[in-house]
C-alpha cells in the first residue's frame, strides 16, 4: 500500500497574506531574529519567540483559537515531503 | 521512564505499521477551551507510521472534526514536481493516557486509504525509537 496526497483542496483558506508579508520582510527578520519564531497576524508582526510553543501560546492567549501565522525565521525554507 | 508500545499486526507488510492514536487540539488551545468552559473535541483514529514522511499529516476529516485553524504555511513535495504551499495546524497526539505529544505541527492531506486518518512522520519519530520486526509482524514504538 502506498499513501499519497492527491491534489490539494484546502479545507481552510491559505494564510497567503501573512506568508507574503513574511517573505517580503524575510531579509530584515534574518538580520535581527534568525532562528526565532515570528508571530504574524494579518500584516502585523506580533512578536518573536524562542520556540514554536511560546509563539503558539502568545497567539492563542492574545487572539483566541483563530488563524494566525507562525514561522521559524530561516534563510532557506525547509521543504517537507510525504 | 520510557514508554513502549508493541503493535502486533498480522498484515504488517500489506497494511504497513499502523496504530490507534487520539488526536485533540494542542495544549494551549485546550487550556483556552477550558478557561472558556468549552468542550474539548477529540478523535480516535488509525495512524500509519510513515518513515517516508518528514512531517506528520492528518486527514481533512480530522481537521474538520477538531475545527483546526491554520497557524502557518509550509512548502511540501507531494506527487507533483513543484512544491506546494500548504497550511499547517497544531494538535496534540496521544498513544495512551500517559504518552502524549502536546504540540505537534501537522499538515492536512487527502489520504487515499480512507481507514487511515493520520500519517505519523519523522518529526514525531524523532522523539522515540521505532522497531520494525518483519518476521514477528510486530512494530514497537518507544518514547
Amino acid at each position: 500500500m502506498r499513501l499519497r496526497s492527491t491534489k490539494p483542496y484546502p479545507v481552510t483558506a491559505l494564510l497567503e497574506k501573512e506568508y507574503k508579508y513574511y517573505l517580503c520582510h524575510l531579509d530584515k527578520f534574518c538580520e535581527e531574529h534568525l532562528h526565532h519564531f515570528v508571530l504574524i497576524k494579518k500584516d502585523k508582526v506580533v512578536g518573536f519567540y524562542g520556540s514554536y510553543a511560546e509563539a503558539l501560546k502568545a497567539g492563542v492567549n492574545g487572539f483566541g483559537n483563530v488563524p494566525f501565522f507562525i514561522k521559524e525565521v530561516e534563510r532557506e525554507e525547509a521543504v517537507h515531503s510525504f | 521512564m520510557a514508554r513502549s508500545f508493541t503493535f502486533n499486526l498480522p498484515r504488517l507488510r500489506e497494511s504497513g505499521p499502523t496504530c490507534q492514536v487520539v488526536i485533540k487540539p494542542s495544549e494551549p488551545v485546550i487550556e483556552k477551551f477550558k478557561s472558556e468552559n468549552k468542550k474539548i473535541p477529540r478523535v480516535s483514529v488509525l495512524a500509519l507510521i510513515d518513515t517516508g514522511a518528514s512531517t506528520t499529516a492528518v486527514s481533512h476529516r480530522v481537521v474538520k472534526k477538531l475545527k483546526l485553524v491554520p497557524r502557518g504555511t509550509v512548502q511540501v513535495y507531494t506527487s507533483h514536481k513543484k512544491p506546494e504551499i500548504r497550511n499547517e495546524f497544531d494538535i496534540s497526539l496521544a498513544f495512551d493516557a500517559r504518552t502524549c505529544l502536546t504540540i505537534v505541527k501537522v499538515l492536512d492531506a487527502s489520504l487515499q486509504n480512507h481507514d487511515i486518518d493520520c500519517l505519523i512522520g519523522r518529526d514525531v519519530l524523532d522523539h522515540g525509537v521505532l522497531t520494525y520486526n518483519g518476521p514477528k509482524k510486530q512494530v514497537r514504538l518507544t518514547f
